[in-house]
């Protein structure tokens, strides 16, 4: 059998290398996919405890599901201002846009 | 150690170098074909733990769907965008050690996760998480089956208003009044 | 007529008949499909739209009528029906309603496209109502990115304009970076008590699970206050809202101050009190800090700034500081205090961008000196903005007074003077930069006489707004009822 914290701590590396991802990058595609690499730490933790709770209990793996919905939602959405900003300016990196100050 | 044991450390293995690649590669395109083996790395771990309808889900989904829309998003945005982001800049002690923090070397990403999973790993060894319990589980897809048009019914359709905004926006966002915008923008 | 047959554990004619507890949802969400479906046909008359939306939001007040009194958990435990449910949905729909009233004149001026802009407005609201009226967490984390996603959208709708595209694409980044780590958090709650259910999650924690996974449990604790601080836009979360909020069009920038902020508020009472009461002294401690720093940081930095939209951004995370004491001090006063701040903040809040609308839809900049000489120009709006500046200083007899007293009150009860005393020091503070709009508006000569204008239904948005803030602050002693009736208790 493989040991719950083997699957939490995959998660916990898989989490840590999505936020840095997400914080030291400028560019707003990486950002998104660090973003999206949270997420599937996230939902493995989800089904990670699902498995290990009770053999009938599937409230983590249902989690999972919708996390995973709203991520695809969140990313077209995410990608549709991207596209906005890119069309008309050329730039997609967070640093470039730079009218507003951090 | 079993086999099973022995396919998750292996998967595990891919999902995390290749999430490594993804924080540090220098070109985007590549960065998203990293990101596309990480997520059927986690698939495979999906796998493992008896989610075989995660597992179809995550391949159809993240591995599809969202691996398409991130695909798309690079070939639309400008050409500049294909390159690297620049080598770090200045000249000898002082860029070598830039260099090995430079999120391009990898150094720097790996520690923080590193960093980040030493601490929730010594956070997860002063907790008692149970052994797996007794007994083969249930095939998971009939189970999730019931459960999504029993009990989560209402966040069933409360998530079908989220991808109805999600399309709206998505729509509202990018729509070209009469195309003006983008003739007068390209050369 | 068939039977309906049970699914897993769930009788579905049962789910179907307390469908009725779900009315004013599902009107909204009806009405935004609707508006979406009918826009395109409308091509540019999209004015009566207005009336759609708003009709949609009064019919919505009529559905909370079977809730109203509350019946505990209701279809499939998905949905509570109690005090804080009943007080916050009411709120909730309320500013969405003003909200609605302010925008049609600046949605013409700007060319927003005001079917879609009403519709995420609507389907924003459903999120931020579901999010205060559940016990579970599938159901917060879907409100929550219901009406996080509309938000993102909404803040990108003045397409061509840049400051307009950069709002919304760091409300994005941020918001989505923001819901990983809320969502990490859950997972761990998830894991610890086997429950995605906040009373089950208490029980489960107060039988002994707290003790043996305490520190997985902390782990877990830090993860939701970061990720619930970046929707509160709680200091040192908040960087991305000055500028979110002064690049977003400015009826967005108003409903997602007191939309989304308000709804992080009721989802975090929700998920602290009810679930992980048991450590209360772990997360009030740190709330205690936020709401300092928060406060703090707010006011001073909006005293430094020139452009009113931004002073409004940072004024917002001041209030928010003030509304996060409540849970510093996580008592029965505490709560009910932030219930009632909540509800002033809503109205008095709004009243204050509501005068930004007016500048703005009339061709108005956000600056300073655009304000210069409006007590002039248009009286009346000069002097509903002073009075809803006084209230967000929380000048006696104002909501903003009776919130700010009642706060400051039950921090002093639960002996956090240092806190009482930082909402004091910071009530003075506040008062300079509002002073700045008002001198402005009063005693400096107009750069032109040019009148302004505004449409019927602005009219009774604004009316709406300051006649809230007139009433909740004058007759405050039912709302006082009110709230200690809706409070959730500590276990």
């Amino acid at each position: 059998m493989i040991p719950l914290s083997w699957v939490l701590v995959s998660a916990a590396l898989l989490f840590g290398l999505g936020l840095y991802g997400a914080l030291a990058r400028t560019n707003a595609v990486r950002i998104l996919i660090a973003i999206e690499l949270m997420l599937n730490a996230v939902n493995l933790n989800l089904v990670g405890f699902s498995r290990y709770l009770s053999p009938h209990d599937v409230t983590g793996q249902v989690f999972a599901l919708f996390v995973i919905t709203v991520a695809a939602a969140e990313a077209a959405v995410g990608l549709a201002i991207i596209l906005m900003i890119v069309r008309q300016r050329d730039v997609s990196d967070v640093d470039r846009i730079n009218l507003l100050k951090w | 150690m079993t086999g099973l044991q022995i396919a998750f450390l292996a998967l595990s293995a891919v999902m995390l170098f290749a999430a490594w690649k993804v924080v540090t590669s220098d070109i985007i395109v590549h960065a998203a074909l990293w990101m596309v083996l990480s997520f059927v790395a986690v698939a495979g771990i999906f796998l493992t733990l008896h989610a075989e309808f995660l597992f179809a889900v995550q391949l159809l989904v993240y591995a599809g769907a969202i691996t398409a829309l991130v695909i798309f998003a690079i070939m639309l945005s400008d050409i500049r965008e294909l390159r690297g982001e620049g080598e770090p800049a200045g000249a000898g002690l002082g860029r070598r050690v830039r260099r090995l923090v430079s999120r391009r070397l990898g150094l720097a990403p790996a520690a923080v996760a590193v960093g980040f999973a030493a601490v929730m790993y010594s956070v997860y060894r002063a907790t008692p998480w149970p052994g797996l319990p007794p007994g083969d589980p249930a095939p998971s897809t009939l189970a999730i089956g019931r459960e999504l048009f029993g009990t989560y019914v209402v966040p069933f359709e409360l998530a079908s208003i989220v991808l109805l905004v999600a399309m709206v926006g998505a729509i509202v966002l990018t729509l070209r009044e009469g195309g003006r915008e983008k003739e007068e923008k390209r050369p | 007529m068939p039977t309906l047959p049970i699914v897993g554990e769930v009788d579905t004619a049962v789910l179907v008949a307390q469908l009725i507890f779900l009315l004013p949802e599902l009107i909204l969400a009806v009405t935004g499909t609707v508006i979406v479906a009918i826009s395109p046909l409308l091509r540019g008359r999209e004015r009566p739209l207005v009336f759609v939306a708003a009709t949609g939001v009064l019919a919505a007040f009529a559905g909370l009528g079977p809730s109203v009194g509350g019946a505990g958990e209701v279809l499939a435990r998905m949905l509570v029906l109690d005090g804080t449910s009943t007080f916050f949905r009411p709120v909730f729909m309320l500013g969405a309603l003003i909200v609605i009233g302010l925008s049609p004149d600046y949605l013409a001026r700007r060319q927003v496209p005001a079917g879609e802009f009403y519709a995420l407005v609507l389907f924003a609201t459903v999120g931020i109502m579901l999010m205060a009226s559940t016990h579970e967490l599938l159901m917060l984390y879907l409100g929550l990115e219901l009406a996080s996603i509309s938000g993102y959208v909404l803040a990108g709708m003045l397409r061509s304009d840049a400051r307009s595209q950069e709002a919304s694409i760091k409300l994005f980044l941020i918001g989505a970076m923001g819901s990983a780590v809320l969502l990490f958090g859950l997972s761990l709650v998830y894991g610890i008590t086997g429950s995605t259910n906040l009373v089950e999650i208490g029980h489960a924690l107060t039988g002994g699970a707290a003790a043996t996974f305490r520190p997985a449990l902390l782990a877990a604790t830090m993860f939701l206050v970061a990720g619930f601080g970046f929707k509160m836009a709680a200091v040192p979360f908040h960087m991305y809202v000055p500028d979110a909020y002064e690049g977003a069009p400015t009826p967005v920038a108003a409903f997602l101050s007191v939309g989304l902020e308000g709804a992080a508020f009721a989802a975090a009472i929700r998920v602290f009190v009810t679930g992980l009461g048991i450590i209360q002294p772990n997360w009030a401690a740190v709330f205690a800090v936020l709401a300092l720093a928060t406060m703090t940081l707010g006011n001073v930095t909006a005293l430094l700034q020139q452009n009113v939209k931004r002073m409004m951004a940072y004024s917002s995370i001041a209030q928010a500081g003030y509304i996060l004491v409540g849970l510093a001090v996580a008592t029965d006063r505490g709560i009910s205090a932030m219930l009632y701040y909540v509800l002033a903040y809503t109205v008095m809040n709004l009243g204050a961008w509501a005068a930004l609308i007016y500048l703005s839809h009339n061709g108005q900049s956000e600056e300073l000196a655009d304000f210069a000489g409006l007590g002039r120009r248009a009286p009346l709006v000069a002097w509903a903005l002073t009075f809803c500046f006084l209230s967000l200083i929380g000048i006696p007899p104002t909501a903003g007074f009776f919130g700010k007293f009642l706060l400051f009150s039950a921090a002093v009860d639960a002996g956090l003077f240092w806190l009482a005393v930082a909402m004091a020091v910071n009530s003075v503070i506040s008062l300079g930069y509002y002073w700045n709009v008002v001198r402005a508006m009063f005693m400096e000569e107009p750069a032109t006489e040019e009148p302004l204008k505004a449409s019927p239904v602005f009219g009774l948005g604004f009316t709406l707004a300051v006649l809230g803030t007139l009433l909740i602050g004058l007759g405050a002693a039912p709302f006082f009822r009110l709230v200690s009736a809706a409070v959730v208790t500590l276990p």
